[in-house]
């Protein structure tokens, strides 16, 4: 039997789940799914500073999770602008600006925690469960701000599910239309950010990319229409992110991340092999 | 009559290079006009600029009469070259040519059955009604083509700017656009396209624009196409052709 507390939990990660799946058609078909990669692994140093932040001002001895957000969200736009930065005023292409700012972010980030651990206050702990996540651990307040940021992205993306299409099908279109290219972009980029710092807690920063990424090349793999894609990708992400918190919780010093990505990439696997039309049986069939 | 379109000492610079110099040309109104020139001689920068897709450095644009603004770009439908997407995405042909009635649906608002109704009839028109459920990147080359003609028409514009609408498609498939193009000239539209067949101009296009980064010269068709004005347009590169 699974108590009220498992539960709760699953419903959180479930919801996650399903934002990053949706999140995720969309970053696949825009050709920007690393940039998430990027701008997870950029929000180490903001965690780090929004927990000195909060230990200077008093609040929770450091581990008050809106600071901690804040604190995560603001680095990962920085990360972001710095791609694109980079991208933009020098010769270096996308993927090498990725690479450059995902590890030096990251690596500032663990500088920074290396820090906090000799400052001897004891609540390192806390902050270690944002690397490769900690359901079992989630307070009933952390998983009820997973779960308003992960309707409220599900929400977003039905309502603008139109404009995102045409923006990832055709942008030249989009603008001659008059929509904007930038704001729809950062649009896109504000509800992967979502997604990012909701599953900081559940998922942890190294593998959330994981779930935006996996259960949208799952669906891809399985139909060329996108209506169908938006029902796959969030259905995979939902049961992968449920159950892998579900395992964690039952097998102790599991991490829940290490483990959705597990049953994710199992979907992916498995739909490689049997999926139709672009599975490996069928095109090993075609003539 | 007021041109359709009426562009007016037009600069367009990217970067240092200045690829659109005091570009100055019109389009007549209910005619079908082809902008033709070589490679490199701005031509699809000139219609981008048209719908503001490049930032302008000076001049002036007038669509219908009207200054080009985001209210006068609503009368034009605009067809980017077919290789400016990638084909290989989770849409059918049908729900390509639904894209061209979003406008018309509002933003923020979902895609309803009626719409997809009213796109069937222009993907009928353009000869496509039995593909309306294949995926897009199943589609040749011709008829995604077609799909983003039908898509255009969807648009329900009185000028369309067309890039390159006859590039990398069939004989067939070519004598089907030109049927299209011509129908809309009889419903009183007006349509330019950018073209590079010069074989064709002639009997395509009603009146003709060579372009190289200003207008070399504009107007009917058999005026157009002198020797000379192509030699100014292409510089040595035609001298084959013309001889």
């Amino acid at each position: 039997m699974i108590s009220y507390n498992t539960l709760i939990v699953l419903l959180g990660t479930g919801v996650l789940g399903i934002a990053a799946g949706l999140t995720g058609v969309f970053l696949l078909l825009r050709k920007r799914s690393l940039l998430s990669d990027a701008v997870s692994h950029a929000t180490l140093p903001g965690i780090a500073l929004g927990f000195l932040a909060a230990l200077a001002l008093g609040l929770d001895d450091g581990r008050h999770l809106p600071t901690l957000l804040i604190g995560a969200a603001c680095s990962g736009i920085i990360g972001a602008g710095a791609v694109q930065w980079l991208k933009d005023h020098s010769r270096l292409s996308e993927d090498t600006a990725i690479g450059v700012i995902l590890s030096s972010f990251f690596g500032l980030g663990i500088v920074l925690l290396s820090y906090i651990q000799t400052l001897g206050t004891g609540s390192r702990a806390g902050l270690d469960s944002f690397l490769l996540g900690q359901t079992a651990a989630l307070t009933r307040e952390e998983i009820s701000v997973t779960a308003v940021m992960a309707l409220t992205v599900i929400a977003a993306i039905l309502i603008l599910r139109k404009e995102l299409t045409l923006l990832c099908f055709d942008p030249i279109f989009t603008a001659a239309r008059g929509l904007s290219l930038r704001w729809l972009d950062m649009l896109l980029m504000a509800l992967m950010l979502a997604v990012v710092c909701t599953g900081l807690k559940t998922v942890g920063l190294i593998l959330v990319i994981a779930l935006l990424i996996i259960p949208a090349a799952t669906a891809r793999l399985w139909t060329d229409r996108l209506s169908l894609m938006l029902i796959l990708a969030p259905l995979t992400g939902g049961i992968s992110a449920a159950s892998g918190a579900l395992i964690s919780a039952y097998i102790a010093h599991m991490p829940a991340g290490a483990m959705i990505v597990l049953i994710a990439a199992l979907f992916l696997a498995i739909s490689f092999i049997i999926a139709p039309a672009h599975g490996l049986i069928h095109w090993r069939r075609r003539p | 009559m007021t041109p359709a379109l009426c562009v007016t000492n037009l600069c367009v610079d990217y970067g240092t290079k200045r690829v659109l110099d005091n570009a100055s040309l019109e389009a007549a109104s209910g005619r079908i006009t082809a902008i033709i020139g070589p490679n490199g001689a701005g031509k699809s920068t000139l219609i981008k600029a048209v719908m503001g897709l490049v930032p302008i450095s000076s001049g002036d644009i007038q669509l219908l009469g009207h200054k080009a603004d985001r209210r006068s770009r609503k009368q034009v439908a605009y067809m980017p070259q077919r290789t400016a997407v990638d084909w290989d995405f989770p849409a059918s042909a049908l729900d390509v040519v639904a894209m061209g009635l979003y406008a018309d649906i509002g933003w923020g608002r979902p895609v309803r059955r009626r719409h997809l109704t009213e796109a069937l009839t222009y993907l009928e028109k353009v000869g496509l009604a039995d593909l309306a459920k294949r995926p897009i990147g199943q589609l040749s080359g011709g008829q995604q083509q077609r799909v983003f003609l039908a898509r255009a028409l969807a648009q329900k514009a009185d000028l369309y700017l067309m890039d390159e609408p006859f590039a990398g498609v069939d004989a067939a498939t070519e004598a089907s656009i030109l049927d299209i193009l011509k129908g809309m000239k009889a419903t009183g539209r007006t349509v330019i396209c950018v073209h590079h067949d010069l074989q064709t101009v002639t009997d395509y296009f009603d009146d003709a624009i060579a372009f190289n980064i200003r207008t070399i010269a504009s107007g009917p068709v058999k005026e157009v196409m002198t020797p000379e004005h192509l030699q100014r347009a292409y510089g040595g590169r035609l001298l084959m052709v013309a001889s």
